[in-house]
């Protein structure tokens, strides 16, 4: 029992893990991805794309339930076979090592701009990696503890942008559906690449303490970064407007401006410290996930295989820091890994119904 | 040797990571150019000219700089001209004796004949520019920006401490807002429907104050217009905004009222024509009165007097309306913006032009919360 307290996640420990895999610096760029685009409708839009995160919410956390005890990778290799449940996950745990690469990528740009312009974006990798990955190394109990702390440090930085009713308008999102709903539904399909990372449930859960509802737990974590991604975008509409926001590069760190404190100067320097936490949790969360995968390949503990992956990752990463490459992924593999995604849950969900079906009558 | 460090930092982890964190930190601060505090140039404000040198527009743009001596701060203008904004930066930094840093600046002062040619410019190198504060004010003043900057404010503070006080307590009367920050001058020059407003500044009676507004057309001053109509102006425009609206029979006899302002506006289409209607909700206290007998006691002078301070109300609305639909040709009523909420945006629609051509209809609710302690 004791070992089951100190080793496993709590039910808000997971809730703090799965919003620690998917929010991240992503929350700056959203709004101005969707206002380009749809301009004052672009929280309409956000709204739509959560349709993929529910949906693997709720795929993953019925897996979880059917399978307490074996995480997805051994699942795929007793439904597929060693070789093609190996080659599935091997591909599965690729899209973490993608996106931590972009995740670096984005958050070097942004550092590069508003927090430590006098380093040069080797540095920057160097240190997200070193100390993202240490943490990741301690296992799913620590990040998940981690993921709580940082969730405090969130929460009121987020709250902070109420003050946007007190400047803003709300009149900034009339007229709705300007745009049209075919074009809001086709730019939601950007959105998606900041609203993923609940894959990892499948991946963590068998680290859960018994007796913990996965369904709520996941769900709370969907609906906290739901509010704060919709938020994101709504709140950027109502202080700056339609038209300016796609002339910032991360039109959510303007918001900032709006609130007046005194004695600080600059409230926004604050939130870009949380919010370079929230990114360091994003990565180590994927790093964290990516290395679960390889771990289960070669059977050596995670450490040592960083002495491969890392220097792999930083160079990935650094490559990544060019704007135009990364684009050109961000705007390719995520749509790829969005269907992989959904058919392959899906499948899995579909298989260990039919299975369980079967064992029951038989 | 080496095994035995290992262990030994195995065994010590909180030893490792101190070790690993400082060497971190210094391949970071390796290579990076730190200065200390004293010899980093402070701008209090900033003033954006424009001059006529061999025939050329060219910028200038003055930096009144904090200088600390035997304990006191005084200010010292710097001016770099050229003809791009930025390079204003390396003709300044010539004779700067100190490291340029901007983000702690408190004003910006643009002189009303930069303003006439636009500040698009200015905007343009303070938008892309991260570490700049966005809190800012900004004013347009009458003289040169320069010569504000070097004008010798008698309580001993600099130019740019005396501008940003003076300015964040503009709101108390005459119905100006606080909204007059950089971020603010962005969002309404970049915006469908919304006009930029300005406080405008001049040195009168050796003395530097606020004489009135500036009106914008998107991003170039069109008009400045005096203290008077910028009172009826804001309290037409702005919501929340403080101010009093007097009656005045003579010298002796007069009631001033002290209001907080709400305005709505609705419009409708009539023939291929825009009606704007506005709805101002004035709510507040009666401060002085010698004009109306037994206001205490009657409720029915109550009244009266809220007619006659809604009638003098939209006598004065009107009285600028037409003025600004004549002479301005400026929406800076914003009225453009709430037409477009339901109109449509994007529609290429010249809300200035639209405005000065429509009819606008102005009525007032006035309503006397407290009328203070008595009559005397």
């Amino acid at each position: 029992m004791d070992k089951e307290k100190y080793e496993k996640l709590t039910s808000s420990q997971l809730t703090a893990c799965l919003s620690g895999f998917v929010l991240g610096a992503g929350v700056l760029i959203l709004p101005r991805i969707l206002a380009e685009a749809v301009y004052q409708d672009a929280w309409i839009s956000a709204c739509i794309a959560l349709v993929y995160p529910l949906y693997i919410v709720l795929v993953s956390s019925y897996i979880a339930k059917e399978h307490p005890e074996n995480n997805i990778l051994n699942i795929n290799r007793k439904y597929f076979g060693k070789f093609f449940g190996n080659m599935i996950n091997g591909i599965f745990g690729l899209q973490f090592f993608i996106y931590s690469g972009t995740v670096i990528g984005d958050y070097n740009r942004i550092a590069e701009i508003s927090i430590v312009g006098f380093l040069s974006p080797l540095k920057v990798i160097i240190f997200c990696i070193i100390a993202t990955a240490y943490a990741a190394s301690k296992g799913v109990k620590v990040f998940g503890k981690l993921s709580e702390v940082i969730n405090v440090f969130i929460i009121p930085v987020i709250l902070i942008t109420l003050f946007v009713f007190k400047e803003g308008s709300i009149g900034n999102f009339k007229p709705a559906f300007d745009a049209g709903l075919p074009d809001i539904i086709k730019i939601s399909k950007s959105a998606l690449y900041f609203y993923i990372g609940f894959e990892g449930l499948v991946l963590i859960h068998p680290y859960v303490q018994k007796g913990v509802d996965i369904k709520k737990a996941s769900l709370k974590a969907f609906a906290f970064c739901s509010i704060i991604w919709v938020w994101s975008v709504a709140a950027t509409i109502i202080y700056l407007g339609p038209d300016l926001i796609k002339k910032s590069l991360w039109p959510f760190t303007l918001v900032y401006s709006s609130v007046n404190f005194p004695i600080i100067n600059n409230v926004r320097y604050i939130f870009m410290f949380s919010w370079s936490l929230a990114t360091f949790r994003l990565l180590s969360g994927h790093i964290l996930l990516s290395h679960t995968v390889i771990n289960d390949f070669i059977k050596i503990n995670m450490s040592s295989i960083f002495y491969v992956t890392l220097p792999l990752l930083g160079a990935y990463a650094y490559i990544a820091t060019d704007t135009l490459i990364r684009q050109k992924i961000v705007n390719t593999i995520p749509l790829f890994y969005v269907i992989f995604n959904i058919l392959f849950l899906s499948s899995i969900m579909l298989i260990s119904r039919f299975k369980k079906k079967g064992t029951s009558k038989g | 040797m080496l095994k035995a460090l290992k262990k030994y930092f195995t065994d010590n982890r909180v030893l490792a990571i101190a070790v690993i964190s400082f060497v971190l930190y210094i391949y970071c601060k390796a290579g990076n150019k730190f200065v200390p505090i004293e010899e980093i140039a402070i701008p209090s404000a900033i003033g954006y000219d424009f001059e006529n040198i061999d025939e050329e527009t060219k910028y200038g743009v003055s930096l009144s700089i904090y200088t600390y001596s035997d304990g006191n701060v005084e200010t010292t203008v710097f001016t770099g001209k050229a003809n791009t904004v930025p390079e204003t930066r390396s003709t300044r930094q010539v004779e700067l004796t100190g490291k340029f840093l901007l983000g702690l600046e408190k004003v910006v002062v643009i002189s009303d004949e930069a303003a006439r040619f636009g500040i698009k410019n200015l905007l343009e190198a303070l938008w892309v520019n991260p570490a700049i504060n966005d809190n800012a004010y900004f004013v347009v003043s009458k003289e040169k920006a320069e010569g504000i900057l070097n004008f010798k404010v008698e309580s001993k503070k600099s130019p740019g401490d005396y501008i940003d006080h003076l300015m964040s307590h503009l709101d108390t009367f005459n119905f100006f807002s606080e909204n007059y920050k950089m971020i603010d001058v962005i969002i309404r020059a970049e915006s469908e429907g919304r006009s930029v407003v300005l406080p405008y500044i001049e040195i009168k009676d050796d003395k530097l104050k606020v004489t009135g507004m500036a009106l914008f057309k998107k991003d170039k001053l069109v008009k400045s217009i005096g203290l008077e109509e910028a009172r009826v102006m804001n309290l037409l425009r702005e919501n929340n905004a403080q101010g009093i609206i007097q009656l005045r029979k003579s010298t002796k006899s007069y009631l001033s009222f002290y209001g907080t302002s709400k305005r709505t506006v609705d419009y409708k289409i009539e023939e291929d024509k825009f009606v704007f209607d506005i709805k101002l909700k004035i709510k507040g206290s009666v401060v002085s009165n010698s004009m109306y007998k037994n206001l205490v006691k009657d409720t029915e002078v109550k009244k009266t007097i809220e007619k006659d301070l809604k009638r003098e109300a939209e006598k004065l609305s009107y009285g600028f309306i037409k003025k600004m639909q004549k002479d301005y040709e400026v929406d800076c009523l914003e009225l453009g913006r709430c037409a477009a909420e339901k109109y449509g945006r994007r529609k290429n629609i010249d809300w200035d032009k639209v405005v000065s051509e429509s009819e606008i209809n102005v009525s007032a609710d006035v309503k006397i919360v407290d009328i203070g302690r008595g009559d005397l």
